[in-house]
């Protein structure tokens, strides 16, 4: 392997660890709005099942991010350009990061991946079906997630409105959420480190160190589970604020219910191959909690807020990631 | 006044049946349910804010019914008062 490619994989981790970093807040936000375990030990409990996520699922989120967004067949994926498509994810988190703004470091990777390869090539080197296929669930993760969370709050609602001691239910939940928070961290795990484990078998495959069609190598598993534990663990403090108590007011009854719908809405998007925002399901099932009360107990200036961001991240990264492949062609 | 949850679910549904055709034929059940089941929740919240409208209608209608006796119990209440009988 040339440094070239060590150094680029080594970004490639260090996105994945920003990515933990920065999506870390999901994972805990609401377990820490409801009190359940104190930040730190809320760390490490999504760290631990943000690691072991590669024992429960397979690679196909690492498929169709190697595959499904810039054509292998067309060779435009080399070390430059996959080296700036993450310059370009890496900027743009970083922006989203400093205002606080729970942007999805998916979308990012995806935005600058497709900017980088256009920089070199053209539009003729995106995969249309793959990039409909991610653009349909970005509009449909969080719809998923909000349906989901209404609908497993009401059925919660019907189950124990008789039940008299609020408090032992509350307990009941409270412990649920470590249930809840840790199903989360997995999928979370699952999805989000897939998309690290893509671009470097993307890279793997444009060194000729893999085919499209090989099994992604366990070291390249092992190692984007391990960097996106430890950017968990690291935590992202401000965006936790936005989403554990800006969007709306959380009861462990709701967190549980939040987080519970998000899992299931990764799991069966990991399961399917489909890279989605953790961010925006997680925010989804937020708002969805939030909307069984009534709309207006939604803080829908921050929702607007968060759709801004989202918006904003496919074309910004792609822009970032534009630039930093034309100065990397200069410099090749 | 409309419910705006309602309308909400609606929009939602409208974007979810959007998504079919962009969709892959694999995976096109996914706006399809996710579609379906805004309606549902439209539906459901419509007819849970018109039950709590009949509600306070009615809850209104009877104070409006009792409103004036109460009042008149109250003005009868504060001569006797100030009469000292």
């Amino acid at each position: 392997m040339t440094v070239g490619v060590v150094l680029v994989i080594a970004l490639a981790l260090a996105f994945d660890y920003t990515n933990g970093f920065h999506d870390a807040a999901n994972s805990i936000a609401t377990v820490t709005a409801t009190r359940v375990l104190t930040p730190g030990y809320a760390v490490m409990w999504a760290a631990f099942f943000n690691f072991i996520a590669f024992l429960v699922f397979g690679t196909e989120v690492a498929a169709t991010i190697a595959t499904d967004v810039v054509d292998p067949a067309s060779h435009v994926l080399t070390v430059g350009v996959i080296f700036a498509g993450l310059l370009g994810a890496i900027g743009w988190n970083l922006v989203t990061f400093y205002l606080g703004l729970p942007s999805s470091s998916s979308h990012a990777l995806v935005g600058g991946m497709a900017g980088a390869a256009v920089a070199r090539a053209g539009f003729d080197v995106l995969v249309p079906e793959g990039l409909r296929k991610i653009g349909v669930f970005i509009v449909l993760s969080p719809l998923v997630g909000l349906a989901l969370a209404l609908i497993v709050t009401v059925l919660i609602m019907w189950a124990f409105h008789r039940w008299r001691r609020v408090e032992l239910l509350n307990r009941g939940f409270r412990r649920g959420q470590l249930l809840s928070a840790a199903a989360f961290s997995l999928g979370h795990g699952a999805n989000d480190a897939q998309k690290t484990m893509g671009i470097i078998f993307a890279l793997l495959i444009a060194a000729g160190r893999a085919t499209p069609t090989s099994e992604v190598p366990l070291w390249v598993v092992l190692s984007a589970h391990t960097a996106i534990g430890l950017g968990t663990l690291r935590g992202g403090w401000r965006i936790v604020k936005t989403m554990g108590s800006k969007i709306t007011r959380l009861q462990p009854v709701g967190g549980f219910a939040a987080e519970s719908a998000a899992a299931a809405t990764l799991f069966f998007t990991s399961g399917a191959g489909i890279p989605v925002s953790t961010t925006h399901t997680i925010t989804g099932a937020i708002v969805g909690v939030g909307a069984t009360r009534r709309l207006s107990a939604v803080r829908w200036g921050v929702a607007r807020r968060v759709v801004v961001a989202w918006v904003l991240t496919i074309p910004g990264a792609f822009i970032v990631a534009f630039v930093s492949s034309k100065a990397v062609e200069l410099f090749t | 006044m409309i419910d705006r949850r309602s309308v909400f679910f609606v929009l939602s549904a409208v974007v979810g049946a959007s998504m079919i055709p962009l969709s892959g034929p694999d995976l096109r059940w996914v706006p399809e349910v996710v579609a379906v089941t805004y309606v549902v929740l439209a539906v459901l919240s419509f007819l849970d804010y018109e039950s709590r409208r009949r509600g306070s209608l009615r809850r209104a209608a009877t104070q409006w019914r009792t409103g004036p006796r109460r009042a008149l119990r109250r003005r009868a209440a504060r001569r006797a008062a100030a009469t000292g009988r």
